[in-house]
C-alpha cells in the first residue's frame, strides 16, 4: 500500500494537549513515513488548540526531516481553520528560533577558529 | 485594605477577608494563610464583606482548605452578604471544599470552574473555556479558541514542568462589572527558577525575578536539547498588544505585564508557580496570524 491514514481519535483518543501526548502521534507518523510514501493524518475537524501538542506531533517533522520530502508526504486532513493558523504560527516561530540558533552557532565557530589561528 | 485577624472564640481563628479578594491582596492573604495552616483551632474565613473573589483568590483559599483537610484540620467560611459572591463560593465548589471532612470528597470532578488536577485531564480546557464564554456571553469563536489555547498552555506548563505531588489548580471567571475574563493556574511544584536550573538553562545563583524574566524570553525552555515553545511568550505578547495582563508569581518574585507596564514586585515566597491571565472581552480579538499558504503544510 502506498498511503496510510492515521486517525487522530484512534491514535491519541482524548489526549491531545501535552508534549507527551504529541510525541505519540509524532512516533506514529515517523514509523509510517518509513513504510508508506504518503501519510494522511485525519483530524476530523477536531479542534486541538494546543501549541505543545501540535508542535511536538506535527511541526517537529518539518524541522527534524528524518524522512525526505516531508512537506509532500504528510497530508493533514480535516484540520480546523484556527488550528491551521496555529500550526503556521508555530512553524514561523520555530523557523525564527532555528535561524537564530544557527547564527549563534556560526558566530561561535568563527570566534573559536579565529582564536585557534591566533594561537597558531 | 488591611486584614484583621481575631480570635473568634477559644476554638476559632477568624481571618477577615477584604471586599475584593484579588491579586493585589495575594501577598497579605498568603502570609495570613501560611501562618494559620498548622493551627489546631478551626480557621474561619470571614467573607461577609466580600463582593468579588478572583480566580487567584479562589485558588489560594481552596488550596488552604485542602491543605488543612490533609492535616485533619477544619476551615469554615462565613458566607458573604453579597448575593452573587455567595453564589460563586457555592457554585465554584469552594464551599464544598471547606465543608468536606474527607479529602476524596472535597473536589467534585464534575465541577468546571475550579479544579485540582493531578495530571492534565481531557476536556478540562474545553469545558472551562466554554463555561467562561457562556458567562461572558459576547465571546465569539475566535476568542473562545484563544481562551482555550491559553488555558491549555498554562495547564500543560504546570503538568510538564511543575513536578508537584499535590497537583495543580485551575480556575476561571468572568466579571460582568469590568468585562474581564480571568484565568489562573497554580501549582506547588519546583518553580520556574528550579525548573530552568535543573535543565542547565540558568545558573544556580540566579534569583527568582531574573528566572521569570528569562522564562518569558523567546525560545527559553526547560526541555533538553530542544528549542522552546511559544508558551508564555505568546500569551505575554498577546496581552501586551491587545490589552489585558499577565501576572506570574514564582518563588519570591512576582512579575506583572500589561500593555505598557512591567512591574516586578518582591513577594512572600511561594513554593511553586501561579500564572494569572486577565483580558477584556471588549479588546480581545482573533490572533493576527500569518496566511496559511506561507507554511509548508499540506492541508486537505
Amino acid at each position: 500500500m502506498d498511503e496510510i491514514t492515521l486517525d487522530l481519535e484512534k491514535v491519541c483518543g482524548n489526549n491531545i494537549y501535552t508534549r507527551a501526548d504529541g510525541q505519540i502521534l509524532y512516533d506514529r507518523i515517523d514509523e509510517s513515513l518509513k513504510r508508506y510514501s504518503k501519510v494522511i493524518v485525519q483530524f476530523n475537524e477536531r479542534e486541538i488548540a494546543s501549541e505543545s501538542f501540535l508542535d511536538e506531533a506535527i511541526v517537529e517533522h518539518y524541522f527534524r526531516q528524518t524522512s525526505s520530502d516531508v512537506t509532500n508526504r504528510i497530508i493533514l486532513r480535516g484540520v480546523t481553520k484556527p488550528d491551521q493558523m496555529l500550526l503556521g504560527t508555530i512553524f514561523e516561530y520555530r523557523k525564527r528560533l532555528e535561524s537564530k540558533e544557527a547564527k549563534k552557532l556560526a558566530k561561535k565557530i568563527k570566534s573559536s577558529a579565529l582564536t585557534a589561528s591566533g594561537r597558531a | 485594605m488591611k486584614e484583621k485577624v481575631m480570635l473568634h472564640n477559644d476554638n476559632e481563628i477568624e481571618i477577615m477577608l477584604p471586599r475584593l479578594v484579588n491579586e493585589s491582596w495575594s501577598n497579605t492573604l498568603m502570609q495570613r494563610l501560611a501562618n494559620e495552616l498548622d493551627q489546631s483551632e478551626v480557621v474561619v474565613l470571614n467573607a461577609e464583606k466580600v463582593v468579588w473573589i478572583s480566580p487567584c483568590g479562589t485558588i489560594l483559599l481552596a488550596d488552604f482548605a485542602m491543605r488543612r483537610l490533609l492535616r485533619n484540620k477544619r476551615v469554615m467560611i462565613k458566607m458573604p452578604r453579597h448575593y452573587d459572591t455567595a453564589q460563586y463560593i457555592n457554585n465554584s465548589g469552594l464551599l464544598k471544599i471547606t465543608r468536606s471532612t474527607n479529602i476524596n470528597d472535597a473536589i467534585d470532578v464534575n465541577n468546571i470552574q475550579l479544579r485540582l488536577l493531578r495530571k492534565m485531564e481531557p476536556m478540562v480546557p474545553e469545558s472551562l473555556s466554554e463555561f467562561i464564554a457562556t458567562q461572558a456571553n459576547n465571546v465569539n469563536d475566535d476568542e473562545k479558541y484563544l481562551l482555550r489555547m491559553w488555558i491549555t498552555e498554562l495547564l500543560t506548563n504546570a503538568n510538564d514542568h511543575a513536578k508537584s505531588d499535590f497537583g495543580f489548580w485551575v480556575c476561571g471567571r468572568y466579571n460582568p462589572i469590568d468585562h474581564n475574563i480571568r484565568i489562573c493556574v497554580a501549582d506547588s511544584g519546583i518553580g520556574i527558577k528550579q525548573s530552568l536550573v535543573d535543565a542547565d538553562k540558568l545558573p544556580r545563583n540566579i534569583d527568582d525575578k531574573k528566572a521569570i524574566e528569562k522564562a518569558l524570553e523567546e525560545g527559553m525552555t526547560s526541555r533538553m536539547g530542544k528549542t522552546g515553545g511559544l508558551g508564555l511568550k505568546h500569551i505575554s505578547s498577546y496581552v501586551k498588544s491587545h490589552g489585558g495582563s499577565l501576572t506570574i508569581l514564582s518563588g519570591a518574585a512576582r512579575i506583572y505585564l500589561a500593555r505598557k507596564t512591567k512591574r516586578i514586585i518582591k513577594h512572600e515566597r511561594y513554593q511553586g508557580t501561579i500564572v494569572n491571565v486577565m483580558f477584556n472581552t471588549k479588546t480581545i480579538s482573533g490572533d493576527g496570524r500569518l496566511p496559511i499558504d506561507q507554511t509548508p503544510f499540506r492541508f486537505e
